[in-house]
Formats: structure tokens, sequence, C-alpha cells
């Protein structure tokens, strides 16, 4: 293949890859689904990302082999209350939030998008022992 | 110059079609359908959010076959119940959206949606009023 050749494919190459480019966006970086039962913790919120985005959401907490893990859910409209317990399904991005709660100051949390989410049925009450 | 017509060919054919089925990110799928329908509204003021963009409206059921669409609207005065008679432009989009009854929120959810330009109640189901002829524009 002469130099002419090489150049010309190279610009052709160039050609049909930038329309790709330029209509599909860079793959996110996404996790898989992922579900289980929340806890909100804070009420609604807009915060600055890692990444320099903002995010409306909540600040959240579920437990996973029995370690207490937090979470920023992003939602698109806020109508969930601090204390409500949420089944959620979503995904975690590639991106955190730095939040104060409690007795952690700026904690950075994961950020976890929402896919759906629904009032979690009230967990079963413990069996008192005793009159 | 020569050319190499079994390679530039397929690549030319190639970069065509990528052409027409590229989906830019700028170009609305929404498909758009125009008409009026008669619309039993089954929430009260709501507003689902299409593409980071709050859009205010109700949700209704279209009288006979029950197809759910959420009525954009400016206007605040119906509330659930209300029979409307709505004239304006409709097709479907990705929408997140909340129920108010069940407290479900879903993002990504195929909504049909109906912009509504001009819209006349028939009545109300919940105070039982005759039918009105009020047109309330948006």
């Amino acid at each position: 293949m002469s130099r002419a050749q090489r150049i010309r494919f190279t610009a052709v190459l160039f050609g049909f890859l930038f329309p790709l480019v330029n209509c599909q966006p860079f793959p996110a970086r996404k996790g898989p689904v992922d579900k289980f039962d929340i806890n909100v913790l804070t009420n609604a919120q807009s915060i600055r990302t890692r990444l320099g985005g903002v995010l409306a959401g909540y600040l959240a907490e579920y437990e996973l082999n029995l370690q207490k893990h937090r979470v920023f859910i992003s939602l698109e409209i806020l109508k969930y209350r601090k204390g409500e317990r949420l089944t959620v399904r979503g995904r975690f991005v590639d991106d955190s939030v730095r939040i104060s709660y409690g007795d952690q100051m700026n904690a950075e949390v994961p950020v976890f998008h929402i896919l759906r989410a629904a009032p979690a049925p009230p967990a079963t009450p413990e069996k008192k022992l005793g009159p | 110059m020569r050319t190499r017509p079994g390679i530039l060919k397929p690549l030319a054919c190639l970069f065509v079609l990528t052409f027409c089925f590229c989906q830019c990110g700028n170009e609305s799928s929404l498909g758009l359908s125009y008409g009026s329908k008669f619309m039993r509204l089954t929430s009260d003021y709501a507003e689902i959010v299409v593409d980071s963009a709050k859009v205010p409206g109700y949700w209704a059921g279209q009288v006979g076959d029950g197809e759910r669409f959420f009525l954009y609207s400016l206007d605040r005065s119906y509330k659930k119940g209300d029979v409307l008679t709505v004239d304006g432009a409709f097709g479907t989009a990705t929408a997140a959206v909340f129920d108010d009854a069940t407290r479900v929120y879903q993002s990504e959810q195929e909504t049909n949606i109906f912009v509504v330009w001009k819209a006349a109640m028939r009545g109300s189901e919940n105070n039982g009023q005759p039918p009105s002829r009020k047109v309330r524009g948006k």
C-alpha cells in the first residue's frame, strides 16, 4: 500500500468513526443493576459530585453482610421524606459525593442512580420474650 | 491515482449506513400525532421529568379504552375525577414518573404524553355536576 493510499484509508476510517464518536456518548462507567432495601437518612438535597455535576437526592443507608453502608441515591422527582424505608433498584455510577452526617464529617459516599423505588414492607418486629 | 474499490466501497457503504442509523443525542425520538381525546383525570396536579425538565400536568385515562396519558398543561384548576375533552399533540417519551397513590418512583418509563392545546370540561365525577361548556385554554 502506497503512502497516499495509507493516508486516504486513514482519512476514510476517521470519517466513519467521527459520527460514531459524535453521536454515541462515551460508555458511562456504570455497575450492574442492584436491588436492596434502604433507609432514607436525610431530606432531599442537591449536592456537587466529585466529577463536578450537581445531583439531587438523599443520603441513605442499607445493610449488606451485617454491615451498614451509606449511599447517595439520586432521583429526578423528590417526593420521599427522611425516615422512609424503600426498596430500590438501580446502579452504582462511577461518582461520589462528600457529605456530613452524624459523627462523620465530609465522608465520601458513592452515588447510586435509582431506576425504581417503592415503599418497602415494614420490617417484622422482633418477638418479645416474656410478658 | 489508483483506487482500491475492494476496500473503499464497503467502507463508503458503512459510512452512509452509520450516518443513516446513528441517533444523535439532540434529536428527539418523539413521534407526534394530533387530535382530540376524551379523558378522565386520575390524579390531581402532578409532574413528570423528561430529559431533566419538569413537565407539569395531570395523569388521565382515555374514556373507553382506558389508555393512560400524562396531560401536559399549565392550568392547575382541574382535579382528580374531572372529565375533559382535550385537543393537542400526543406521543411517547421516556420519563421519570412518581405515582402519588402507591409512592412508586420509576425512571426511564415509557410514557404517553398529551400536550394540551385546548381543554373543555365535561363534568366532574366527584361532585356530580352537569356537563359544562366552559373552555379553558392553556
